[in-house]
């Protein structure tokens, strides 16, 4: 039993039950050794397993995460409302809105309520498309939760008062978030409290923002 | 084969007799496997009749996903049911995509852009990949082998990137929508794909040395579970279960749809043991040619997917005004080759924009239905090496 060549094997299944039953040891042995060395290749190739929470996970341009919306050019026309498959997106306001062709910015009745319950949301971008003023995107957040359904619901209109945009992802609100996300935080918060001293377009399109979802405009 | 040859599979009947063995006097005993047993691949109970280490019968208990897919179906226009299309056949959205779409083109008469439709060939076919790379996998694990799903999942992340690249999802796609696709290729993603392919195919010797190959799974799947040609054709099997059995039925190849016939492809079927690589103790028709078969499979994938890189024509990608369809008074049955069998869309539209009925075939359905016959008389160790070698994803069988 010194060989590893096929006609041993052949040989071997037309002899006894004892030889059979070697044959399927040395066969699994051998089978088991090849294996493992494909797999001790492996002991000393680079690691390609990412540590998601302290290592940024890649995501591609078009990823489609948590919608990035801009309130301040919505017309609140409900084409996305429609569009929507699950009928998750809520929206309320008190009259119609027109966009300033000069300044892109939308004017006329108030956004009461823009609202998306992501407990629903199936992320399947269709609300995206039908969009006249380009006011809602696909964004990159992909970690937030929440303890109960009532969180999973996102007003972005509230979200507007404060100055921010997108919903605050679990690496925001964490109190020790690994580095990389501590570096968006920063950057995040920066943008928050430096809405005043923002100068120009973006100053002026944050004011309207803010306008479009203030008590009495 | 001549239909009138075509025997009905007799019914077992499920009174439970004691078997006396000499002295000894044992009783049968029903057993759950499942709902939530690992080998599963999602919520299917079984319940194994079983006297000792024998299961006598095995039925399977199915439902505990039922969503609904098909009432959504009846009340929202073609290009909104497309994301709920995806979560049918979870690891194959890409087909279910292409399937409905196609089914709701026919029926409207809309025509497909060129490049669309190689873009469909080229998406399907690496989401071909991708899942029988998870069918692989588990199937090691059900078989104790765990190394090589984390080698099918590796290759198969660079797959989930690709689609990611293209779409933005990782899992339910709604990339291939009625009239063609959703989005052109992103910049530099030929490139990757083709980056990819090449990668790919040296990593399939890895996984035949790894498992398919390897003895003890060998002795484990050979001679398990096996389905004569009669037997698959009566049970209605389709896709990977019925090739392994000896028939070359690929709808791919029988009824090119979205252009495949451009495409020059093989079609593997399950061939005895002891000719070229394939271990002599294989059977036609048992668990490892179901396996195997798969695994011959991704090969042929490859080639679809190079030949319609090479042959990618410019143009538009989705046809006008596909979102906005009307669906003429009629109705249209679309069959299309998934990754587990050949799906099938029946639409009937009623002249408005929603359709008045969607009825869907799925083949892991179909596919399950085959365990009755085949867990019969078998040890409790080979039922989960029958039922995997199936297949089934639980997610389109109770849709």
């Amino acid at each position: 039993m010194n060989s590893a060549n096929g006609n041993f094997v052949a040989a071997g299944a037309s002899r006894g039950p004892v030889r059979a039953y070697f044959r399927d040891i040395w066969k699994t042995v051998h089978t088991i050794l090849v294996g493992m060395r494909i797999s001790l290749k492996y002991c000393f190739a680079k690691t390609i397993t990412l540590q998601y929470p302290d290592v940024a996970p890649a995501l591609q341009p078009r990823y489609r995460g948590f919608h990035f919306f801009e309130i301040e050019k919505c017309i609140a026309c409900d084409m996305c409302a429609k569009a929507c498959p699950v009928d998750c997106i809520y929206i309320e306001k008190t009259g119609p809105r027109k966009v300033d062709k000069n300044t892109g910015i939308a004017t006329g009745g108030l956004m009461t309520r823009y609202a998306i319950d992501y407990a629903k949301c199936m992320f399947c971008a269709l609300c995206v498309d039908p969009c006249p003023t380009e006011c809602i995107h696909m964004g990159n957040l992909h970690d937030m939760s929440g303890y109960t359904r009532d969180d999973m619901i996102v007003e972005f209109t509230d979200l507007a008062k404060e100055g921010l945009q997108t919903p605050q992802p679990l690496w925001m609100q964490s109190e020790k978030p690994p580095a990389w996300a501590q570096q968006r935080k920063a950057e995040w918060e920066q943008y928050k409290h430096s809405r005043d001293q923002l100068t120009s377009d973006v100053n002026r399109r944050r004011e309207e923002m803010a306008k479009a979802v203030a008590p009495e405009a | 084969m001549n239909p009138s040859t075509i025997e009905m599979p007799r019914h077992t009947s499920l009174e439970s007799t004691p078997i006396q063995q000499g002295d000894l006097r044992t009783e049968e005993m029903l057993v759950n496997m499942g709902p939530q047993h690992p080998s599963t691949h999602g919520v299917l109970r079984v319940v194994l009749r079983t006297d000792g280490e024998m299961v006598l019968e095995a039925v399977p208990h199915i439902g505990y996903l039922h969503r609904c897919a098909e009432k959504i179906g009846e009340n929202l226009q073609p290009y909104q049911y497309i994301p709920y299309t995806d979560r049918m056949d979870y690891l194959a959205g890409m087909n279910n995509n292409q399937g409905f779409a196609l089914a709701v083109e026919r029926l409207c008469g809309l025509q497909v852009p060129p490049r669309g439709q190689a873009i469909r060939v080229i998406f399907s076919e690496l989401n071909r990949i991708a899942s029988h790379l998870v069918s692989l996998g588990t199937y090691g694990l059900d078989m104790g082998a765990f190394t090589p799903f984390l080698y099918c999942f590796r290759e198969r992340e660079m797959i989930l990137d690709l689609f990611e690249a293209a779409c933005g999802a990782r899992l339910t796609y709604s990339y291939l929508t009625t009239g063609g696709a959703h989005d052109d290729l992103p910049e530099g993603w030929i490139d990757r794909c083709r980056e990819f392919l090449d990668y790919f195919e040296t990593k399939i010797a890895d996984y035949n040395n790894l498992l398919s190959f390897n003895h003890i799974f060998v002795k484990r799947t050979t001679n398990v579970g096996v389905i004569s040609i009669d037997e698959a054709i009566r049970w209605g099997l389709t896709g990977p279960p019925l090739r392994a059995s000896g028939i070359r039925w690929d709808l791919r190849m029988v009824l090119p749809y979205d252009g495949y016939e451009k495409y020059d492809f093989d079609v593997p079927i399950g061939e005895p043991g002891g000719t070229r690589e394939i271990p002599e103790e294989v059977v036609v028709g048992d668990c490892w040619s179901r396996y195997y078969v798969r695994v011959l499979e991704m090969t042929q994938s490859v080639r679809i997917i190079r030949q319609a890189l090479d042959q990618l024509p410019p143009g538009d990608f989705r046809a006008a005004k596909a979102t906005s369809l009307k669906l003429p008074a009629g109705e249209v049955y679309v069959e299309v080759e998934n990754p587990r069998g050949q799906l099938g869309f029946f639409v009937m539209g009623d002249g408005s924009a929603i359709p008045y009925r969607v009825k869907v075939r799925g083949p892991s359905f179909c596919n399950l239905s085959i365990t009755t016959r085949t867990c019969r008389n078998v040890l409790l160790a080979d039922v989960p090496a029958i039922i995997g070698s199936i297949d089934v994803v639980m997610g389109e069988v109770d849709r």
